[in-house]
């Protein structure tokens, strides 16, 4: 547990509002790379975060300490983001769907997709970025939470619910199908 | 190692996440079998790739709309409360004309408990002196330090009807129809009855606000909501005054919004700096029932009594008991804290004022008059908003502060004396401050001398048809079970807050 993470709670439940402003700042920039990752569309990341950070202000004086406050934070931001896909039953993002649909080629805002930005890397980016979001959802989660969070798997099974071994066998398979799905690049890239 | 080698076991041994004898049969296959070796690579290139994505930077405005969804979401009614522990209190937000207390933009809370004769504009304090003696009589004018009276025959119209929204309300109906009204719950509850609309029934909490006439939702800074208890022996006046906003993010909100009192949905961190130079005023918006206010209270006072000291509103006041004891007082519970230790030396100061107030009747002495004005009138020469209503505030409470003149307090005729006021000196930190008054009989005798001679004075046409009326019903109505004691106690509290805040959210001023 962060000593200042576990101050700020303090402030926090102890009336201090603002500290809790701070915890947001703290973790922010984490949890909604890590949301974006694994929900891929900002709106759905920041939608994410916030109701994460709302809730976790709510059932502050819930948290034992027990686990980081982060692993805490982001179990609530996995239950908040599958509520708010439950919810809004948005279908997931689809370069195809969006184009079958308009007739016009979805815009990508993302620095990466920039004119400046190296035409390989950018590609490359996208590519693994598509494939993260073809994954399913259990194992895209389990793999973001791996690889960007870099957590172990305990943590993970923790902020996830279920078994270790049902981690490792998701972290597994998620590895398997984005190493299908890359394996052009990959052969590019080894020659 | 019973587990047969699979791509799994692999994927964890790149993770690390294998026992000591895994990862040596790992490391052993590794070395035999390339694809093993090629497939572990792969996983690499993935790990490299996912890492290698750009960082997506939180939107900027995420923590500022997090603390505000935050605060929006735990004050809603059908929120899970913040502490399970807490007793949920029944949020009544709009549900009746009467119920809800306050809607105000960030509040300085001035309590006050009052029973004495004063001013001879008091419409009340008419009926009484008409009437009976020893009636009670509750001066509004008094209450409401911080409201602007333009039209000073209407001081308290311009309160309840006018100054707090609520126009409709005619002065008139509420001058002419005011009574004790009484509770059937165990602590007493006070209505005025008749001339204000659905002021009835009390609720079964210790205290409950009755002031129908005021629109809490157009309650503006400055404002005074005055709130009114009684029953046969007992009195008590809660004075809300609205002076600030933006000042709400703190321990006393905090704990309103576990005590489901509904507090400021946007804050607005011009308004805040703005009013805050002189950084001395906690300022929270609330909205809630006198019950939840009550609780949120006494929540407060149990587990920050460095907020608190010195505040306790258990019950109205039993207005016999102040010419008697003030230790007997229920209402008003003055810490017994004197050590300057407790809270860094901030509040001692104010409670031992306060009590060595108590003991004096009246306490009038010049040093005891000097300082209580300068916080309030500063924090509230602050505020942009309502600045008549901010001077008026200032102005009446610097006038509480006047040296009292020595034929003026032997003179029986002469005018209330000045409020004491205790020391008050805490411009960073959290506290607040209490004022007392303990007006004597010669004062009080002076005022309904001087109201005796406003009722007789003549008037101009429209007003006496209006007040002969008045006085006629009035004279028909006393007002009952209150026996005047010559003394009244008025508290006021000022919490102030640190003056090392931290960032507050960008909001916006809500809008009356």
């Amino acid at each position: 547990m962060n000593t200042l993470d576990q101050e700020l709670i303090d402030e926090c439940l102890a009336g201090r509002t603002d500290a809790f402003g701070r915890l947001v700042v703290r973790h922010q920039d984490r949890l909604y790379n890590s949301l974006y990752k694994m929900l891929g569309s900002a709106e759905d990341a920041r939608d994410a975060s916030q109701n994460a950070f709302v809730q976790a202000f709510q059932k502050l004086n819930t948290f034992r300490g027990n686990s980081s406050f982060y692993s805490w934070l982001f179990r609530i931001a996995m239950n908040a983001a599958i509520s708010q896909k439950r919810k809004e039953k948005r279908i997931s993002y689809s370069i195809d769907a969006v184009r079958e649909q308009s007739g016009i080629e979805p815009t990508d805002t993302h620095e990466s997709s920039q004119p400046t930005h190296s035409l390989e890397v950018t590609e490359n980016q996208h590519a693994v970025r598509q494939a993260l979001s073809e994954l399913a959802e259990e194992y895209r989660t389990v793999l973001v939470l791996k690889e960007m969070e870099g957590l172990k798997y305990n943590e993970i099974a923790e902020i996830v619910g279920c078994p270790v071994g049902t981690v490792r066998s998701r972290i597994h398979r998620a590895r398997a199908e984005l190493k299908l799905k890359l394996k052009p690049y990959f052969r590019e890239e080894s020659a | 190692m019973n587990e047969p080698f699979s791509e799994e076991l692999l994927s964890a041994y790149f993770d690390d996440e294998l026992s000591s004898e895994q990862r040596a049969e790992v490391e052993k296959h590794l070395h035999e079998s390339p694809a093993a070796q090629s497939q572990l690579a792969d996983f690499g290139r993935i790990s490299e790739a996912i890492k290698s994505l750009p960082q997506e930077p939180a939107p900027i405005e995420l923590s500022s709309a997090v603390l505000k969804e935050a605060e929006r979401q735990s004050l809603l009614p059908s929120a899970a409360p913040i502490a399970p522990s807490q007793p949920r209190l029944q949020t009544v937000l709009k549900s009746t004309a009467w119920g809800m207390v306050t809607l105000t933009a960030g509040f300085f809370l001035i309590v006050g408990l009052f029973n004495q004769f004063s001013d001879d504009q008091s419409p009340l304090l008419m009926s009484s002196t008409e009437t009976e003696n020893e009636s009670l009589a509750f001066n509004f004018e008094e209450l409401a330090v911080s409201t602007p009276a333009p039209d000073a025959k209407q001081p308290f119209a311009d309160k309840l009807g006018g100054g707090l929204g609520g126009g409709a309300q005619p002065f008139e109906a509420v001058k002419m129809d005011a009574k004790v009204g009484r509770s059937a719950a165990g602590v007493s509850f006070g209505s005025i009855t008749n001339g204000i609309p659905a002021l009835a029934a009390p609720t079964n909490s210790n205290l409950s606000f009755s002031n129908a006439t005021t629109d809490l939702t157009k309650v503006e800074i400055g404002d005074v909501i005055p709130y009114l208890e009684m029953s046969e022996d007992r009195a008590a006046f809660i004075e809300v005054t609205v002076v600030d906003i933006q000042q709400a993010l703190g321990t006393m909100q905090f704990l309103l919004a576990k005590n489901s009192i509904h507090s400021s949905e946007e804050l607005d961190e011009s308004q805040y700096r703005k009013n805050n130079t002189s950084q001395d005023m906690f300022a929270v918006y609330v909205e809630a029932e006198g019950s939840q206010l009550l609780a949120a209270i006494e929540e407060m006072k149990s587990q920050h009594q460095d907020l608190f000291l010195g505040l306790n509103l258990k019950g109205p006041v039993d207005v016999s008991e102040l010419s008697e004891s003030i230790k007997t007082l229920d209402g008003l519970s003055i810490a017994d804290q004197e050590s300057r230790d407790f809270t860094k030396g901030r509040f001692s100061r104010a409670s031992s004022a306060v009590r060595k107030a108590l003991k004096q009747t009246p306490v009038l002495t010049e040093e005891k008059n000097v300082l209580a004005d300068k916080p309030m009138a500063r924090s509230l020469n602050s505020d942009t908003k309502n600045s008549d209503t901010k001077r008026s505030l200032a102005k009446s409470i610097k006038s509480t502060n006047k040296k009292e003149s020595p034929n003026q307090s032997r003179n029986p005729t002469a005018p209330p004396p000045p409020l004491p006021t205790p020391e008050f000196e805490t411009p960073n930190s959290q506290a607040f401050q209490i004022v007392v008054q303990i007006p004597n009989k010669r004062q009080l005798a002076h005022q309904k001398n001087t109201l005796l001679r406003e009722k007789n004075a003549p008037r101009g046409k429209a007003e006496e048809k209006k007040g002969g009326k008045d006085k006629t019903q009035l004279a028909k109505k006393p007002m009952t079970g209150f026996k005047s004691t010559g003394k009244s106690v008025r508290v006021i509290f000022l919490l102030q807050i640190p003056a090392s805040r931290p960032e507050l959210p960008k909001s916006k001023l809500p809008k009356p």
